[in-house]
């Protein structure tokens, strides 16, 4: 289970050097997916499977789908992914620092720092994160207003910013 | 520092690092927006599990919920900008340039 987390905490980093190595968008959102699967996996292995899988649904599901095909505004007849010189050297560079500031942090860890606290007491039907996700709908009702109106709103920010016919904004003219 | 902690931390700052020295496309700016988004996700959730402090749970779920109006809001602005200016690449937006 240890060994799992620490190749999905190495899968998450990776992917992260991945996107923030800046290749063409198409590869930028792959490394994201390739981050977000390591980040599901390290949540999975720590009993928070829920949680996990409302990352899958929403970020890769629904907000990374929208990124994928609005990469077709990004189009460029030779995009560079990560074995050009331009981006690999920023690979290097991501990668340099990790194992320096990594090798100089990890003196202090020793075999159980990667051991997984999980509640292995009981098997019990009600884990400890889809519980707590629950209160949002008792104790913070509140806030479960104030975020569907947030997204509301966001919703008109959306349709304000692309209005086009010179009221919209980011007009050259 | 233990090493799930330096995992997440180090990711926030990699696409931190990623957006500050974007190159070429606005896209890929959004995209380490996301990184950073997902590695506070990550962040969130592992203080609620590892602490077993389970009322914290739902923060990882509205940080996402917020999340999404700022990422619309930023393809938003990018389909902006292609409209505009006809590409999304960063150079074009020079219209304050000296």
């Amino acid at each position: 289970m240890t060994y799992f987390v620490v190749l999905f905490l190495i899968g998450f980093v990776l992917g992260v050097v991945a996107v923030a190595s800046n290749p063409a968008p198409y590869f930028a959102a792959l490394g994201l997916v390739f981050a977000a699967a390591g980040g599901c996996g390290v949540l999975v292995g720590h009993g928070g499977s829920f949680l996990s899988l409302v990352l899958f649904l929403i970020y890769l599901g629904g907000m990374l789908v929208v990124f994928a095909y609005t990469a077709a505004l990004a189009a460029e007849p030779y995009p560079e992914a990560w074995g050009d010189w331009s981006v690999l050297g920023y690979v290097l560079l991501y990668m340099v620092g990790l194992l320096v500031i990594g090798g100089w942090l990890s003196v202090d860890w020793y075999i159980n720092s990667w051991v997984v606290i999980d509640d292995f007491g009981t098997f019990s039907l009600l884990r400890g994160d889809f519980s707590g996700v629950s209160i949002i709908y008792s104790f913070g009702g509140g806030m479960l207003i104030v975020s569907g109106w947030v997204l509301l709103l966001s919703l008109f920010v959306v349709l304000e910013l692309t209005r086009g016919l010179s009221r919209g904004c980011l007009r050259a003219v | 520092m233990t090493p799930v902690h330096f995992s997440f931390s180090s990711a926030f700052i990699l696409a931190l690092m990623g957006l500050a020295f974007h190159r070429t496309h606005f896209l890929s700016a959004l995209l380490c927006l996301e990184g950073m988004m997902l590695s506070l996700f990550i962040a969130l959730s592992l203080w609620s599990l590892q602490l077993e402090a389970t009322t914290h749970a739902a923060t990882p779920m509205l940080l996402l919920a917020f999340s999404a109006c700022e990422a619309s809001a930023g393809l938003a602005l990018l389909v902006a900008t292609a409209r505009t200016h006809g590409t999304d690449r960063l150079q074009s937006l020079n219209l304050l340039q000296c």
